[in-house]
């Protein structure tokens, strides 16, 4: 019965390429990220989703329960079995997926990483949401507006090993060494592992150990919900600041009661958008991955690709937007 | 049915039996639904991810289980085993990479040691509350050392070659790691089941009493079980770290209860003095073959750790049925026998 659906699936799909020269097996794509049941994943998947009905690839999408490295490895080894074309990853250690990664290619399945990214060696391209810099630096600015500029503020990330975490919060500590932020001082950074009990408990903790406690930046949408729990459930809404990248449908509730002011985020949507077609674009030859190269990213327009810092590739997605009470509405039921 | 297993012949009757018929039941069900991707050459790249780190690491727990022990810290063990070759072979700046090997091992033994000297000495605390302290305590220290880093940029023979290696034999592409542990299997099947040591451990776990007063060193036996344990353990993350190619204090959590599971699958009793080294590779070729499987059909980790949950629980009541059975059927005999005279 089933695959008997699925011949008939196949025809349609065939008859629907019937315009494409050749007719061949559809671009199958294994997605993997953080973890499961991470809103801001659920809706990268839609991304994929849109991609999908543009392009006409099928696609599966897996996470590890536990935002573990061994997880993520056996998700990609089953890929890997299945035969995938490409492989879009958002890596819960960047260098603990090399190697893995690396068996994949020899393949010839191409490897994009986006949101967080894999070490150059066990990628083809990476798809950041925005430029480094300017999200670490918006969150900064952001916080010392909230607690007008002096005191004491902290940072509940996701892992310690989670790339795009970690590089935003370098950039956030080079932004914190300007003049103007001299009276702001950073005094812990913890990690939640982007799991929200854990995330609740490191919030608490600092609640505990720094009562003097201004404000809190977390660069994750786990991290930054779970503090807005914290906070609120001990009464400190408005009193300790939270700004960070947070997911709006999320947040809208933390928002509205004054427990944070002002966040940060792209939308997540357009990133796993964009990850489909760099996909696509690799597995069909279009792009190799290499500096210089453009590739059609559907309604997002054309992507180039630049050489990123970690001496591999990487394109952009776009700006880090704004949500204060005023604007969440429009926002809380898209992502 | 009864009357069925009373007819079969008491080699068919054995544990292992059982497991074949279902490790070919589960092969044949996976292979009709996925015949293009369930196939034996593609199952084997497989072992590395379900068989090897943790069938070391069931090795150790099989010896511990047939004392009638048990050692919950080994995942942990394991973690801070790695954690330790990590951080002193320091990505290349620390000592070299065969002495941070070495110190991985010496790690897990004296981990493993650390568990025996508090269950011979505490006799009166279970070893299942003290390995329970001991991994919190081993997994901390990993912690210590490593924070929420993780380390990494081993040598490419261990994280290419050894990793994800495989060699040519019979045609087939066998991953490297996968001969590794099927060469220490029978070096651990002589040693439990022929030898004179092997079957002291055995003895002493159908009864420790009994085994003390014939002469046999229990103490001794359970220190160098639980040393053993620890060193398997290390050598079960030393094969996981060569497939990750970087550690985290978090690495291998949950293993233990996979240790434990395959070793009990394979027809290890947890009140000792049952357990085969056959019966473990066979309950290890079954989770391969089903995690899979599930993971091909289904993608998805709650429902694979669903349907594992389910085969334990089936498993460890197949026996208690059968008995059950054969105790009904055996009364039923006799009240007949009773009726007739």
């Amino acid at each position: 019965m089933k695959r008997a659906l699925s011949l008939i699936l196949a025809l349609i799909l065939m008859l629907s390429l019937a315009s494409v020269v050749m007719a061949e097996k559809p671009i199958n794509i294994g997605v993997v990220y953080k973890q499961t049941g991470n809103p801001f994943f659920e809706a990268g998947v839609r991304g994929f989703e849109e991609a999908k009905g543009e392009l006409g690839f099928e696609f599966i999408h897996n996470g590890p329960a536990d935002s573990s490295n061994e997880g993520q490895i056996q998700i990609i080894e089953g890929y890997i079995q299945q035969g995938v074309d490409a492989i879009a990853i958002s890596a819960n250690d960047a260098a603990g997926v090399v190697s893995v990664l690396q068996t994949a290619m020899d393949q010839g399945i191409k490897v994009v990483s986006w949101d967080s990214k894999v070490e150059p060696e066990g990628r083809n391209l990476n798809i950041d949401p925005s430029v480094a810099e300017n999200i670490g630096r918006v969150q900064v600015e952001e916080i010392a507006k909230q607690i007008g500029g002096e005191g004491q503020i902290a940072i509940l990330s996701a892992g310690a090993t989670m790339d795009n975490q970690n590089t935003w919060i370098k950039y956030m500590q080079e932004e914190l060494k300007k003049p103007e932020y001299a009276k702001i001082e950073l005094v812990t950074i913890v990690y939640g592992d982007d799991l929200t009990d854990k995330s609740i408990q490191e919030m608490q903790g600092l609640i505990n150990s720094y009562p003097e406690l201004k404000g809190v930046i977390s660069p994750t949408t786990v991290g930054i919900a779970a503090a807005a729990v914290a906070i609120k459930d001990n009464g400190l809404s408005g009193k300790i600041k939270l700004t960070g990248l947070g997911l709006p449908s999320e947040m809208a509730e933390y928002l509205k009661d004054g427990t944070c002011e002002g966040m940060y985020l792209w939308n997540p949507i357009d990133l796993g958008y964009t990850a489909a077609y760099a996909a696509v674009a690799l597995v069909k030859g279009e792009i190799t991955g290499a500096v210089g190269e453009k590739f059609a990213a559907g309604r997002m327009g054309e992507k180039e690709i630049m050489e990123a810092a970690d001496g591999g590739t990487f394109t952009l997605v776009g700006d880090p937007f704004r949500f204060t009470p005023d604007n969440i509405d429009d926002w809380k039921d898209v992502y | 049915m009864s009357r069925l297993t009373n007819r079969l012949p008491e080699w068919l009757k054995r544990w292992e039996w059982i497991l074949v018929i279902l490790i070919l039941a589960v092969f044949w069900v996976f292979s009709s639904q996925q015949p293009d991707n369930y196939t034996l050459s593609k199952l084997l790249n497989q072992t590395r991810v379900y068989m090897v780190d943790v069938g070391f690491m069931a090795l150790g727990m099989l010896t511990v289980l047939i004392l009638g022990d048990i050692d919950i810290s080994v995942a942990a063990t394991a973690a801070l085993s790695a954690t330790v070759m990590a951080v002193s072979y320091n990505q290349g700046s620390g000592i070299p990479f065969e002495a941070a090997i070495a110190l991985m091992l010496i790690t897990g033994a004296v981990c493993g040691l650390i568990n025996g000297l508090l269950v011979t000495r505490f006799s009166e605390l279970f070893p299942m509350i003290i390995t329970l302290s001991t991994q919190t305590l081993y997994r901390g220290i990993a912690y210590i050392i490593l924070k929420d880093q993780s380390s990494g940029r081993f040598p490419a023979w261990f994280s290419k070659d050894l990793g994800y290696g495989a060699m040519s034999i019979l045609g087939l592409d066998v991953p490297i790691m996968l001969v590794c542990f099927l060469a220490v299997l029978p070096a651990f099947y002589i040693w439990l089941h022929k030898t004179a040591s092997g079957r002291r451990i055995f003895a002493a776990g159908t009864n420790l009493t009994a085994s003390r007063y014939s002469g046999v060193r229990t103490g001794r036996i359970k220190l160098a079980v639980f040393t053993l344990n620890g060193l398997m353990a290390a050598v079960g993350g030393f094969f996981l770290t060569s497939r990750t190619g970087s550690v985290k204090y978090t690495i291998a959590t949950g293993f233990e209860m996979q240790a434990i599971a395959i070793a009990v699958l394979g027809g290890a009793s947890t009140s000792g003095g049952r357990g085969s080294v056959v019966g473990l590779l066979l309950a290890l070729v079954l989770m391969t073959g089903l995690k899979n499987g599930l993971m091909l059909v289904y993608n998805d980790a709650f429902i694979l750790n669903l349907s594992i949950g389910l085969l334990l629980i089936l498993i460890v009541l197949i026996p208690n049925l059968t008995g059950e059975l054969r105790r009904r059927s055996a009364v039923r005999r006799q009240r007949l026998s009773l009726q007739k005279a």
